[in-house]
């Protein structure tokens, strides 16, 4: 899989240079992922128990959890212009 | 506790592997990766110290970005080691079980939503499509006002104007993003839409408009690829970036929006 990556150089994202950008890896794995209930509860889902930092985090990637940004409506609301 | 305790770590699910499949692949902490298999499904897995990953030094260390951060790209260079081997499944981030039994039980308990998952992505991949709205340099000259008017009125006018010209560069910005997302939808076997991401997070200047993640088939991938080139170098007031191939993260999960339809 990655070996065709080599060839798709200039067409990942070049505001993130070689690394994976931190914010594209946990849009993945914090709101992606096969989700089933941990014994370790907090298990991210757990946002309760976790602080702001992280809940800053979690709030901005996770559709299911309310954020006061004013811009993603403007791209949401337009689903129907043909 | 004692300070031996461990807690089995959950990467991802996949199909059984030969034995040394995963040698090469280091775990979190650099720990051994291995595999608990049931019913034809084996967890990704690896034996950390409870005194790191346990539910009270969890707590504290997901507050820590730093911890965080290494562990994400830790779990995800796993993931796609194993991805690169067979079709895999990745599990959320910090997945965790007392042991290797409980891992057993989830898998078995939960073998059919799992086994379906995979069925959908093997032979697929995730890319991941972020549109951001280009503002800076594209300002529409405001037309100069007459030598007589006043200036409060000429103030206006040209707040105006400028308000007109932001507007419509959105809607600019908009339609490009729903054509370029149109147009690879339609080499894709399915979408997801992410959250647009935050500047602050990103530390993007630009504005993120849309981030959306499509599950492409492999034999797809090229014309996948070309395509998104071309609407990229068509794009104007955009720039659409392009990353992948990612194991099939977004995907792992029946689509939220569509409850009880009839998606294979």
């Amino acid at each position: 899989m990655t070996a065709e990556t080599a060839g798709l150089g200039d067409l990942r994202d070049p505001g993130q240079g070689r690394e994976i950008a931190l914010v594209d890896l946990l849009d993945r794995l914090l709101a992606g992922g096969v989700v089933l209930t941990g014994d370790v509860l907090l298990s991210i889902a757990g946002v309760d128990l976790v602080h702001v930092s992280l809940r800053a985090v979690i709030t901005s990637v996770r559709a299911d959890c309310p954020l006061p940004d004013p811009w993603p409506d403007v791209v949401r609301g337009k689903e129907n212009t043909g | 506790m004692s300070a031996e305790a461990r807690v089995c770590y959950c990467y991802a699910v996949t199909k059984p592997l030969p034995p040394d499949a995963l040698a090469g692949v280091p775990g979190l902490r650099d720990s051994t990766v291995d595999t608990v298999e049931c019913d034809g499904l084996a967890a990704v897995v690896s034996e950390l110290p409870a005194a790191e990953f346990g539910e009270r030094a969890l707590r504290a260390n997901l507050e820590d970005l730093g911890w965080l951060e290494r562990v994400a790209r830790r779990h995800n260079d796993v993931v796609d080691g194993v991805a690169r081997r067979a079709a895999t499944v990745p599990f959320r981030l910090a997945t965790i079980y007392r042991d290797r039994h409980r891992v057993h039980e989830v898998l078995r308990s939960g073998a059919a939503r799992i086994g379906a998952a995979l069925d959908r992505i093997e032979g697929r991949s995730e890319w991941g499509l972020k549109v951001y709205a280009e503002f800076a340099e594209e300002a529409e000259p405001v037309p100069p006002s007459g030598p007589t008017e006043p200036p409060g009125r000429s103030y206006l006018r040209k707040r105006l104007a400028e308000r007109r010209s932001r507007d419509l560069r959105w809607a600019r910005v908009e339609e490009t993003a729903a054509k370029v997302d149109e147009s690879l939808c339609a080499l894709a076997v399915d979408r997801r839409a992410h959250r647009p991401q935050s500047r602050r997070l990103s530390g993007d200047s630009e504005q993120n408009v849309l981030n959306v993640a499509y599950l492409v088939d492999d034999a797809d991938v090229d014309s996948f690829l070309a395509r998104a080139g071309e609407l990229r170098a068509a794009a104007r007031g955009c720039r659409v970036g392009l990353t992948g191939p990612w194991a099939p993260y977004s995907f792992a999960l029946p689509d939220p929006g569509a409850t009880g339809s009839a998606g294979s």
